[in-house]
């Protein structure tokens, strides 16, 4: 099947199915979901398309979206004074939103940026409400992804505190291997809480890490 | 009407049964199934109830008592959580995906837990047509918690941080040994004390 270019302005039908596709092998990751209950999905999802720097959510409006991000970088953030702080940094395969104001409908702590051109899979909390209503297996597939997220808080506060800030910056790369060079060092360091100078210090590390990586992966490609 | 083997006072029955309400609305024969899939837990003062490489198999709501989660580092521990009367707490990493646990659970005061074992847990997720929704909001409760004190912690000052939960939980104060309080707050112990006389002035001028 042939898809358009996905940085094409015209959205096809075929567009929108692939982005949906994506997020539907990501929750099949953690159960498998019928066509049907698919379906159920789609037709009360959006594709939403960001251009680089277009605010999604702004801090103190109450969130009515949560949205997989399909392709692009997102960050979640707010402004201490003059500073930028960036408690979230997602790519490809993530999800956002401004989740504790979506569920508890108080006004949104961050505001959330693309820092990318990004394809989102959105959905309303009134739809993800509906769908869970309806369908047992979105009910669990609810279950499972809010111990999936909840895992991934824990687990970040956890490796703030466990691991030295070199080791922070390493795993980071890691782990986020096609995002690392489209997201500014400025936001970088300040979700990984390293200083800007001792960030300059160890930044190297970045590049050795990439190139492991890219061994890695011609390794890979040739077995 | 569905028997368990829950012996707990009525103020606490009817505080569990409030927060659970808080989640999902529940019928009181529903409220009983619940329970019936629980157990109660007592500790010692002291009592690690999970250790660090141990893997989690309960969750618990704190019926009476103080609990804290720490994170044993090189040279010092990090409080991650401090668990009262009808608190949710337990090593959730470990629960949920039934692998070592990264931190220590420890009763600083006798403490009585609600638990639910992770095998019953699993039972009632296909038993109750509830289950499912109510574990999420739990969850999503837990979420939220966490979100808002991370927040807190970037945005405010250590002293902003001092007084919001101070403000909010006058009797920890006295309750928690000193060291684990300045640990969850993130507050050096020298600081801590410092801000605690503030406290002390601000309730003479008050």
């Amino acid at each position: 099947m042939l898809y358009t270019n996905h940085n094409s302005q015209i959205s096809s039908v075929c567009n929108f199915g692939f982005m949906k596709d994506q997020f539907r092998k990501f929750v099949e990751n953690f159960l498998s979901i019928s066509d049907a209950d698919f379906a159920l999905f789609e037709e009360r999802a959006f594709v939403k398309h960001c251009h680089k720097n277009e605010i999604i959510t702004k801090e103190g409006e109450v969130e009515k979206f949560l949205y997989f991000v399909a392709k692009g970088v997102i960050q979640h953030y707010f402004k201490k004074g003059k500073e930028t702080i960036t408690t979230e940094l997602v790519g490809e395969g993530g999800v956002v939103g401004s989740a504790s104001s979506l569920f508890t409908k108080k006004p949104s702590l961050y505001f959330i940026q693309a820092l990318q051109p990004s394809i989102l899979v959105g959905i309303s909390k009134e739809n993800l409400e509906y769908l869970y209503a309806h369908s047992r297996a979105w009910q669990k597939a609810g279950r499972l992804l809010m111990s999936h997220f909840l895992i991934k808080q824990e687990q970040q506060y956890i490796d703030v505190l466990k691991y030295p800030i070199r080791e922070r910056l390493v795993r980071f790369a890691n782990s986020n291997p096609d995002i690392i060079h489209q997201i500014p060092q400025a936001r970088i360091a300040s979700y990984l809480k390293i200083k800007p100078e001792t960030y300059t210090r160890i930044k190297h590390v970045l590049t050795e890490v990439t190139i492991i990586n890219s061994q890695k992966k011609v390794t890979s490609d040739k077995a | 009407m569905i028997k368990h083997n829950i012996d707990i006072e009525k103020v606490q029955l009817d505080k569990l049964e409030k927060l659970f309400n808080s989640f999902v609305f529940l019928t009181k024969e529903e409220f009983q199934l619940l329970l019936s899939y629980c157990e109660v837990r007592h500790f010692e003062k002291g009592d690690i109830i999970i250790c660090e490489g141990e893997t989690e198999q309960f969750m618990n709501i704190v019926l009476m008592g103080l609990v804290i989660k720490y994170l044993r580092l090189n040279n010092h521990s990090s409080v991650l959580q401090l668990a009262v009367e009808n608190h949710i707490i337990n090593s959730e990493i470990s629960f949920l995906q039934q692998t070592p646990s990264q931190v220590f659970l420890e009763a600083i005061e006798p403490t009585t837990l609600l638990s639910l074992h992770y095998d019953k847990r699993q039972q009632l997720l296909i038993d109750f047509s509830k289950g499912e929704e109510m574990s999420r909001k739990m969850m999503e409760a837990m979420y939220v918690r966490k979100d808002e004190r991370k927040n807190r912690m970037k945005r405010m000052t250590i002293r902003e941080q001092f007084l919001y939960y101070i403000d909010r939980n006058p009797d920890m104060l006295q309750r928690v040994p000193q060291k684990y309080l300045a640990s969850y707050l993130n507050i050096k112990p020298e600081t801590f004390s410092r801000l605690k006389h503030l406290v002390a002035k601000k309730a003479k001028t008050a």
